[in-house]
């Protein structure tokens, strides 16, 4: 899935995806439509892994599609479509999270993660591992400055190439791969204090 | 690197390849790809995070919500009168709100002053008024009369009065009973 790790998988876009991009910035609806089908998935992970909260992530994502919808004319390289979204992913849910600090100043609190399995089988394993899971990821990125934080989660948990990294978080490729060589170092030496059992040695 | 224990790319080397292997020497290059254990750790490093994305994938619940785009607005052909009218419209309320700020730069005390202005033109107007009709308690004939008739509180001449009132030689006024 990662390949080498350099972001050779930065040309998901390519082929179809840009003719699709193209036909979109032309004003043809279906074709943004057929987009949404492509992407949602990815999105509703990217924002879900942030948020862990189906029903807040829903909300982010229509908007997250709505605002692409709209700005698709700012758009100005078809073949970066994805990372572009990812972008506008990850503003709206900063905002969402802003918004949600501040509520829960005044003792609003969002749905808790738990409701996202209401029927988690007969023995409840699924629901159990899913919440080991993220129990365990959150805490090592937790670990992390935020930089690197975002960058590691681009790359391992969302998918992205190194280029489509840079694009989504506005900063050069050298600067990703510096965070991300960083990030990678603490997983290695640090994962198995959060039960990821990171390779020791060569 | 000619003892092959020493040549083993160390765990730094191995996690700079993961992020960029452009970023290894030509040298760390080919050994890497003809080293099996080092090329084993790289392998193991690569699945375990590849299994971080697929554990993300399979603990993330389903969507359940389709994304729904703004219903498309059917095309109007009077439109172009709407936005057209929305033009004038605009237009007009910018002209009244420009005169509104030159009238409040013209009186800078705003409509009070305007007020008083008005009360003064009516005042001047009143005593114009009144003058007129004290010109005319006092003369309520038109011009034209005043070569006929002398001028009110004027005296009249004695050759007036003699030519309605002859006298007699005496002096004594004419008897006409």
């Amino acid at each position: 899935m990662h390949g080498d790790g350099t972001g050779k998988n930065q040309g998901d876009d390519a082929g179809g995806s840009i003719s699709l991009v193209n036909a979109a910035l032309g004003g043809d609806r279906p074709s943004f439509e057929r987009l949404i089908t492509i992407h949602q998935e990815g999105i509703f992970r990217m924002v879900y892994a942030r948020m862990q909260s189906r029903a807040d992530a829903e909300d982010v994502v229509q908007d997250v599609f709505l605002s692409a919808y709209r700005n698709l004319a700012s758009l100005r390289e078809p073949e970066l479509f994805k990372a572009w979204l990812y972008r506008i992913a990850l503003n709206r849910v900063r905002d969402f999270m802003r918004k949600r600090k501040l509520m829960s100043l005044f003792g609003f609190t969002s749905k808790e993660a738990d409701e996202d399995y209401p029927d988690p089988g007969p023995d409840g394993f699924d629901h159990l591992a899913a919440r080991r899971f993220w129990s365990r990821i959150n805490d090592f990125l937790s670990s992390l400055p935020p930089l690197q934080r975002e960058v590691f989660r681009l790359r391992f948990i969302d998918d992205l190439g190194i280029h489509e990294i840079a694009v989504a978080l506005g900063r050069n490729e050298s600067t990703v791969k510096t965070h991300l060589y960083r990030a990678l170092d603490k997983f290695r030496t640090e994962g198995s204090q959060y039960g990821m059992s990171p390779q020791e040695e060569s | 690197m000619s003892n092959e224990n020493k040549s083993h790319l160390d765990p730094e080397r191995i996690i700079a390849s993961f992020v960029d292997d452009r970023g290894l020497s030509p040298q760390e290059r080919e050994h890497l790809s003809g080293c099996p254990a080092c090329t084993a750790a790289r392998e193991r490093l690569a699945s375990q995070l590849t299994g971080l994305a697929e554990q993300a994938g399979r603990h993330t619940p389903e969507s359940f919500r389709r994304v729904v785009l703004p219903a498309e607005q059917p095309a109007n052909p009077l439109a172009w009168i709407m936005r057209w009218s929305m033009g004038v419209a605009a237009a007009a309320a910018t002209v009244a709100i420009v005169a509104a700020l030159m009238l409040g730069r013209l009186f800078p005390g705003g409509v009070g002053e305007i007020d008083q202005l008005k009360l003064a033109q009516e005042t001047v107007r009143d005593a114009t008024l009144l003058a007129e009709v004290r010109a005319l308690e006092n003369d309520p004939l038109p011009g034209a009369y005043a070569e006929i008739i002398p001028e009110p509180g004027g005296s009249l001449d004695d050759e007036f009065f003699d030519f309605l009132i002859p006298l007699d030689a005496d002096g004594d006024e004419t008897q006409r009973t």
